[in-house]
């Protein structure tokens, strides 16, 4: 069936004999494939490499914030002590990080505090 | 000189466990390049395992066994596989093809590990095809063929290699006596063309066909009788 | 005798390559299935893996700039304010270049629960304004800073003034601790960019935090030192705790230590969720590979008959399990990517950044990394050809005569 149809196809236009017979084996199409999916990496490295570059401007400036402010903690989770600040707490609190914990602010490790 | 050549060939199964199972004992046969032989007997008799031995599918558990020149009784596993590609066609007496592969796929199984194209591997099935009137079948899937398109397609596949000796086990065991004659007219053919065949059948209309020039009948392993055939 | 036919290795890798493909397709659902949960697992992992790296990273070089060395007052194990006086102590120390004052606080806003970040600098501390690229302060930075230190003006994050719903308004009040008001006036705003880490800070004069707070005068919550000689830090901070004792000293590599351990910590955790999905896998995968079928075992006999040698059969499986397992890993990891690159990291952004009132905004960049790629074959690729090989190698040796 598959080879009676590609028998005609390659009748009615030999300069399509390549591509039919590419387009045949499995093998092949594999190949496009992997083709594809390293013309999508290389776009998604390329993607990376642009996105690092804005990202230099913004850890420069935020870098000179640092910097000047004298800061020494990220701002990620600012409800308690423990998880914006560690520095200003006890070295142990990355082992109280824990949802049970409760703080005079109620941040907690993963989900909001109860009501 | 003979094509193959059988001396003292032995063969048990489960050799030394509780089921051993001696299938074939001191068997000496020769077979000469271009002979059409057919070996008869009862079921269990051993016919299939002689034929594998003969076509380097099992090593024999003793004796001498040489193909084409070629010492294949004690031969790993990876020679015989090659000497096999290179001398033998075998026709199973089930048939074996695989359901899911259309005909031709199926047919040119034996070329995919020697690396020819998909137009090599067609070019070297049409004639075959056409030969064995398969033309209008080539892509069904195997599950779908009848008993006789079934028996000729295991030739054909048997064929596929060109190679001088053809084994086929049973090759009319499931079919009617007109299809029988029609296929045994078939390996006639191949016979003409300079072909060495060696069937297995326990049915008169084989070993008393024309074309055979000895019938040898083999019992509870061994041979008892060699006998001019037909031909 | 006949010659046999010359072997050509690539077409018959080719072919078998063929035959493996259409005997995948053939089990479309079967195959299907395993490769969608294998390249979700490899998803998951890779996401988990990237998310921490990119973060790590940012962190690492962010605060890079954090001050070298903190000196904190400890009493009975809890932090407090700090005598300025210390400052002198400090100064006369050799290598140390300049050591600044600041108050460092929290302002909780009960009725929505957030809590604000309360910097108090002294104008001296406060730096000019640079024209370089990508740098900060602009000239808005100096404007907090009044005569005497006390000015009422402060600069904001973004996030702040959008919670507190300042809009264009400039003026807003805070409650001292004795909840009489003092009003402050917002100058400018933190740019964008140093969101990470002044996403809920208010900055102000270190008088007017003084005043905020309620802090006795000739007190600071802590001191920062800055060093000449960045490899000299550590001994200086020896020299501080043996001349201020009582004080906590903190160095820039404990603060970039302690963030190394706060994510691991986290990102252990996640490997603990994660591990469920790779034990759910596993079993998938288990039983579609060790699951060798008579029919299997039938066709690789047949072939076997046929003159196919071991090898090749070997081949075949291997060629199966490979595209399975490679297509799966190479597809997950690319998704992990464009996860991390497009959607910057949403899905386990919530399990390294916890929960909060006041978030931060900031985009994450994958970046590659040997190790992880390592780590993640390690856990998906590797154990699925493992259980591969061994049902491939039972049927590579099936013997021929099996079928007879
Ligand atoms: N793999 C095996 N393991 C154990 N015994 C076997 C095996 N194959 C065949 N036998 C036994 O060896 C003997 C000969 O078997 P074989 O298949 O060669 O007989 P046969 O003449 O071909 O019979 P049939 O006409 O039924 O095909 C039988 O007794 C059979 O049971
Ligand atoms: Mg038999």
């Amino acid at each position: 069936m598959g080879a009676m149809s590609r028998k005609a196809m390659e009748r009615v236009a030999p300069a399509g004999r390549l591509a039919s017979r590419l387009a045949g084996r499995p093998s092949s199409r594999l190949l496009v494939l992997l083709a594809f999916f390293l013309l999508a990496t290389l776009f998604v490295v390329r993607e990376q490499g642009r996105c690092r570059q804005e990202q230099e401007g913004r850890i420069g400036i935020a870098r000179s914030v640092v910097a000047s402010l004298g800061l020494s903690d990220l701002a990620l989770a600012s409800e308690a002590r423990y998880t914006r600040h560690p520095l200003a707490s006890d070295p142990l609190v990355v082992g109280m990080d824990h949802p049970g914990a409760v703080d005079r602010f109620p941040s907690t490790l993963f989900w909001a505090p109860p009501r | 000189m003979a094509l193959v050549e059988l001396a003292g060939v032995g063969k048990s199964y489960n050799r030394g466990a509780a089921n051993e199972v001696v299938a074939l004992r001191r068997i000496d046969l020769q077979v000469a390049a271009g002979e059409m032989l057919c070996i008869q007997g009862p079921s269990g008799s051993g016919k299939s395992t002689l034929l594998a031995i003969i076509a380097c599918i099992l090593p024999p558990s003793c004796g001498r066994a040489v193909l084409a020149g070629h010492k294949i009784a004690r031969l790993p596993e990876h020679f015989r596989t090659r000497y096999r590609r290179q001398y033998v066609g075998f026709v199973f007496q089930n048939f074996a093809l695989i359901d899911h592969l259309s005909l031709l796929e199926n047919i040119t199984l034996p070329l995919l590990p020697l690396g020819l194209p998909p137009r090599r591997r067609e070019e070297l099935a049409e004639p075959l095809l056409h030969r064995f009137a398969l033309d209008h079948r080539r892509s069904f899937p195997a599950g779908r063929l009848s008993g006789g398109e079934l028996q000729r397609a295991a030739i054909a596949r048997a064929l596929i290699n060109d190679p001088p000796l053809l084994v086929a086990d049973e090759p009319t065991a499931h079919l009617d006596s007109r299809l029988t004659g029609t296929v045994l007219d078939l390996l006639a053919g191949l016979k003409r063309e300079g072909k060495t065949l060696i069937l297995s059948s326990h049915d008169p209309l084989v070993s008393g066909h024309p074309a055979i020039d000895r019938v040898v009948t083999v019992r509870d392993g061994m041979i008892v009788n060699i006998a001019a055939g037909g031909g | 005798m006949q010659p046999m036919h010359p072997i050509h290795s690539f077409g018959r890798i080719q072919n078998i390559l063929d035959y493996a493909l259409s005997g995948l397709r053939r089990k479309l659902l079967k195959n299907g299935t395993v490769f969608a949960v294998f390249a979700l697992v490899v998803f998951l992992f890779a996401s988990f893996q990237l998310t921490n790296r990119a973060l790590g990273e940012l962190a690492g070089r962010i605060l890079a700039a954090a001050p070298d060395i903190t000196v904190q007052q400890l009493q009975a194990g809890r932090q407090v304010g700090i005598a300025s006086d210390s400052r002198q102590v400090l100064q006369a120390i050799f290598g140390v270049r300049r050591v600044d004052e600041r108050i460092w606080g929290y302002y909780f806003e009960p009725t929505s629960g957030a809590n604000y970040t309360v910097v108090g600098l002294a104008a001296s501390a406060i730096p000019a304004s640079t024209s370089k690229e990508n740098s900060w302060p602009g000239p808005e930075a100096a404007a907090i800073a009044g005569g005497d230190g006390s000015s009422g003006r402060v600069l904001l994050s973004p996030g702040v003034r959008r919670h507190m719903g300042l809009g264009e308004r400039q003026f807003f009040s805070l409650y001292r601790p004795d909840l009489s008001l003092v009003t402050f006036e917002a100058v400018a705003d933190f740019p964008p960019e140093s969101d990470l880490v002044t996403a809920d800070t208010i900055l102000m004069s270190l008088a007017d935090a003084r005043d905020l707070f309620a802090i006795p005068a000739g007190e600071v919550t802590d001191l920062l030192v800055t060093v000449g000689n960045p490899r000299e830090i550590d001994t200086i901070a020896g020299k501080i705790r043996e001349l201020l004792p009582g004080v906590r000293v903190v160095t820039r590599n404990q603060i970039l230590k302690s963030y190394e351990v706060v994510f691991g910590w986290r990102s252990g955790l996640g490997n603990l969720l994660l591990l469920t999905a790779l034990v759910t896998f596993t079993i998938l995968a288990w039983d579609k590979a060790t699951g060798l079928s008579a029919e299997d075992l039938r066709e690789m006999a047949i072939l076997k008959v046929l003159g196919w040698q071991t090898a090749d059969l070997i081949l075949l499986r291997l060629f199966e399990s490979v595209l399975v397992a490679g297509g799966a890993f190479a597809g997950g990891y690319l998704l992990a990517w464009c996860h991390l690159l497009y959607a910057d990291g949403l899905l386990f952004r919530p399990i390294f950044l916890g929960w909060s009132v006041l978030r931060p905004t900031f985009p994450l960049v994958p970046s590659l990394a040997g190790t992880d790629l390592l780590a993640v074959l390690a856990i998906s690729v590797f154990p699925y050809l493992c259980a591969t090989a061994v049902p491939a190698w039972r049927a590579a040796v099936v013997p021929a005569d099996s079928v007879l």
